[in-house]
């Protein structure tokens, strides 16, 4: 799987990915990380829930990762960062307020990085 | 909602989409998504689309492209080629090593090769087994051509596309004797015209052909040439540039030199049509005999 076989397979989108390409090639890997939004923004698919589904099989096949975040309700500043939904605890300790923050769904993120 | 409701939800709806078919997948999910609340929703979405196959077109099977090296070499060039036609191609790529072979068993017409065509028989339909669906095409270089189509001598062997480069197959090598177990597309014969070695397999012993120098020139092999001595297609840029587009698509793309190439020098054809071989023979004939004369005057 690449770039390729999946711009083939969403041909409506190939315009997107082959921007989503150029993006993840120029980013530094260590630094460079992206959601949702952001990419949309950047990537001006034609349709957005279409594009989730891209980045999806984009970060089964390794191309692009994905990491759950655990964001801070006050800041909305990252606390943690999680490979998978299962591995994100219950309780976190949110260390921009110094508090215990029980996680909830509105409290995550998706965040995608060059692989 | 708690993280852990949203956790089995997650999951549920993951182990819902999975019972049915990846085409039907898309309105069951978006149906499901529906269902949660609206800051879960954007969450929900992206993960499960990074759990299952959701698009509507049916996934193009796995392809697996087999690296079939040379003599004399441990083919350094399988992980370049590798590299590129991973990242180019979306092909999983599986370099074969059948040792060193040294140029007496090179040269040798009995026994000696036997070897080398039996382990990439054995690999090839292990490769089969454990992907029945898969396609598998092949790349091979100078002896590993020879194996290869020693190898589709065997029927259940079956091959999406092939490459040849530095082929010294013979030349009365027919594709359509093995439509059957080849791809639609026709074998790409890369052809060196600076490529000497082809041409001296096919003088000094027997059972080789001078194909990667002069071509095949039969129907469904289309012989592509290239100003390049014996392992000169092993350049990152012809590989990205020449062999990716094939793997990938069939894609044939002609080089600037096929269209101004000039008819090949005097001495290559005539070498080509010259038995060194039977000079071989009778040299070791006459030393041999010489030998024996020798003995025998001192009894």
């Amino acid at each position: 799987m690449n770039f390729e076989s999946i711009a083939s397979r969403f041909p409506s989108e190939r315009e997107a990915i082959a921007k989503l390409r150029e993006i993840l090639g120029k980013a530094n890997r260590q630094e460079a990380e992206f959601t949702l939004n952001r990419l949309c923004d950047l990537v001006t698919p034609r349709d957005r829930e279409e594009f989730a589904i891209i980045l999806g099989e984009l970060a089964r096949s390794g191309l692009i990762k994905l990491v759950v975040r655990v964001v801070s309700p006050s800041t909305q500043g990252g606390v943690g960062d999680y490979p998978s939904l299962d591995d994100v605890p219950e309780v976190v300790h949110d260390w921009r307020t110094d508090s215990e923050l029980h996680v909830s769904p509105e409290n995550l993120r998706v965040i995608y990085k060059a692989a | 909602m708690t993280l852990p409701e949203f956790k089995a939800e997650v999951d549920r709806i993951v182990a819902s989409l999975l019972r049915i078919p990846p085409p039907q997948r898309r309105q069951v999910f978006q149906e499901e998504l529906e269902k949660l609340p609206g800051d879960a929703r954007e969450t929900a979405r992206t993960l499960v689309a990074a759990a299952v196959e959701l698009s509507a077109v049916a996934q193009e099977p796995d392809h697996f492209v087999l690296l079939i090296h040379g003599i004399r070499t441990h083919a350094t060039w399988a992980e370049m080629v590798g590299a590129v036609l991973v990242q180019d191609a979306g092909a999983r790529v599986v370099p074969l090593r059948y040792g060193f072979l040294d140029l007496l068993r090179f040269l040798c017409p009995v026994w000696t090769r036997r070897a080398p065509v039996a382990r990439l028989l054995r690999e090839l339909r292990d490769l089969r087994a454990q992907n029945p669906t898969a396609h598998i095409s092949a790349i091979a270089h100078s002896f590993g051509t020879y194996a290869l189509t020693k190898a589709l001598q065997e029927p259940d062997i079956r091959l999406h596309r092939v490459i040849f480069c530095g082929c010294i197959v013979k030349d009365t090598f027919r594709r359509a004797r093995y439509a059957a177990q080849l791809g639609k597309d026709p074998i790409l014969n890369d052809c060196g015209t600076h490529d000497i070695l082809p041409v001296l397999a096919k003088s000094v012993t027997w059972g080789y052909g001078a194909s990667g120098t002069f071509g095949f020139g039969t129907v469904g092999v289309r012989d592509r040439f290239s100003k390049f001595g014996h392992s000169g297609c092993f350049v990152q840029s012809f590989v990205q540039d020449y062999w990716a587009p094939f793997i990938r698509e069939g894609q044939i793309r002609g080089t600037e030199w096929e269209r101004t190439r000039k008819t090949p020098p005097y001495w290559l054809s005539i070498l080509s049509v010259i038995p060194l071989r039977w000079l071989l023979v009778l040299l070791i004939a006459g030393v041999s005999l010489f030998a024996l004369l020798k003995l025998l005057s001192r009894i």
